[in-house]
């Protein structure tokens, strides 16, 4: 499969049949791996239906490259990728287990220089097993973790150029980050190596407190679609993806912010 | 300070288990730029994130649950994460548990019921295709679980609990759509099953027209659960 091109939904069960029965415009979609690294019955008969007819990535949030990966998981994304044959795999960068517990989220590191270097051996290991480049997402976080000492622009740069990975920018994770640490979102835009990204992801959020939490469960938010627009005029046009996870709506709500999205990459990109 | 990702790691998996505080964690690790409840703030998404995915696997047993006592349910939920911490990347093999804990813990029966219901549905829709009965369920419940359940997904049902009245149900997975199909069977078509499953007619089973079997074997294969290949074996052996 060729670099992805426009903006592609995230599949997800409640959107399996309205997808198949759409005639509006899908560019690509986007799996969560950790749903059809054991797939069988339904999930991998829908999985391969739709393969027939759209590109589809697989974004995983167990790869935990800060830690080590699960005992088997990488074999088994192996797989997946040698089904798929996708551009690339994304995860995130950030550590969701330790040892053999699974904490199901995406855990932020301490930004310093054991913790590049850990991300970049797992990171070379996981694209040498699958024969796939990775690709590695920023996450949202809550709280600066003790021990940090460079600013997350600086982080993701190292970890890119050290393991010669992509990153996916999300720019719903920037803006909660800017708003949870009282940053402001374009210095974080100007700090981020965007020269590395190579897909871009948009959802919505829910505030919780005095934290904006990243719940892929509400409409992209105006301050995200602003940021997003400042993003394609400085890179031109990224392959994006529009996110749900919760209270997802109606198929023709996705694929209205997807077109909406496409119509800003082709106007500004 | 900087400390060693093992000690950051060992330190912060601590307090996500909650066996340490935040301030005993920054007290381990240096302070968190960010201040210490922000830091607390982890423990209870890790604790918030597993519970979600409770909910969504179980999510008309915990409207039921929520109904016969909130904090009664809850309390299961919490004990049934704290026995069983997760140890897959897939959430909803963390809490598949779930339904054998409620009644080893003495949920009330209609809760218990509606567990096993969304176990069993999962199951059937997770199982590998088969031309056969081997990814079939029949269940047997004393309260109306799925009417439930299929209430809760529509919307149409907000809270409450299910009716007691015994039901019975073949669940399959029809063989196009991937759709979940839900019959509820005569006692043919439980010896149709019965028989394909055996691969023989054996003496035990109840006393019905044959005909009426294959009647049902057929039905099952219109609507998609059954291979047209299994009514042909029910053909065969209704003929021995």
């Amino acid at each position: 499969m060729g670099e992805l091109q426009g903006v592609g939904i995230g599949l997800r069960k409640a959107l399996f049949e309205p997808l198949l029965a759409t005639n509006r415009r899908v560019d690509w979609l986007e799996v969560v791996s950790e749903n059809y690294l054991d797939a069988t019955g339904r999930a991998d008969a829908m999985l391969a239906r739709f393969a027939e007819r759209w590109p589809i990535v697989p974004h995983g949030v167990a790869l935990s490259v800060g830690t080590a990966p699960p005992d088997g998981y990488v074999e088994k994304l192996t797989a997946l990728a040698a089904r798929l044959s996708p551009p690339y795999l994304s995860d995130h960068c950030c550590y969701s287990s330790i040892g053999a517990r699974n904490f199901l989220d995406l855990l932020p590191l301490p930004r310093h220089d054991e913790a590049i270097a850990r991300i970049v051996t797992n990171a070379r290991a996981v694209s040498a097993a699958t024969g796939c480049s990775l690709v590695l997402e920023n996450i949202t976080t809550y709280a600066e973790m003790p021990g940090s000492i460079y600013d997350e622009g600086t982080f993701l740069r190292r970890i890119a150029e050290e393991a010669g990975v992509g990153l996916l920018l999300d720019v719903t994770n920037l803006h909660l980050n800017a708003v949870n640490h009282g940053l402001d979102p374009l210095a974080l835009l100007d700090a981020f190596p965007l020269e590395h990204v190579r897909q871009l992801h948009l959802a919505g959020f829910t505030q919780d407190g005095d934290v904006l939490l990243d719940t892929h469960s509400a409409p992209i938010a105006a301050p995200v679609w602003d940021l997003y627009r400042e993003v394609i005029k400085r890179r031109g046009a990224i392959p994006t993806l529009i996110e749900w996870d919760q209270h997802i709506p109606p198929l023709d709500v996705v694929l209205d912010e997807a077109d909406r999205a496409r119509s800003l990459m082709e106007r500004h990109g | 300070m900087t400390t060693s990702l093992e000690s950051f790691f060992a330190t912060m998996g601590a307090l996500m288990e909650g066996s340490i505080s935040a301030e005993q964690c920054e007290a381990r690790l240096g302070p968190s730029a960010s201040g210490t409840a922000r830091l607390a703030l982890y423990p209870r998404l890790i604790a918030r994130q597993a519970t979600s995915a409770l909910d969504a696997m179980f999510a008309a047993a915990r409207i039921a649950g929520l109904a016969w006592d909130a904090d009664g349910y809850r309390a299961l939920q919490a004990g049934y994460l704290a026995a069983h911490p997760p140890r897959s990347w897939s959430p909803s093999e963390v809490v598949v548990g779930f339904a054998d804990y409620l009644e080893a813990h003495g949920a009330p029966r209609d809760i218990v019921e509606l567990a096993d219901y969304a176990r069993v549905c999962r199951q059937v829709l997770a199982a590998p295709a088969s031309d056969g009965t081997a990814g079939l369920a029949v269940v047997h419940y004393q309260h109306a679980v799925r009417e439930f359940a299929l209430g809760i997904k529509a919307g149409s049902i907000a809270e409450g609990r299910p009716a007691a009245r015994p039901t019975t149900w073949i669940l399959g997975r029809h063989r196009e759509t991937q759709r979940l199909v839900a019959v509820t069977p005569s006692v043919p078509a439980l010896v149709a099953l019965q028989v394909l499953t055996d691969g023989t007619w054996s003496g035990g089973l109840p006393a019905v027209e044959r005909s009426h079997v294959r009647l049902e074997a057929a039905a099952l294969v219109r609507l998609g659960v059954l291979a047209p290949t299994a009514q042909t074996l029910v053909d065969e052996l209704a003929c021995d």
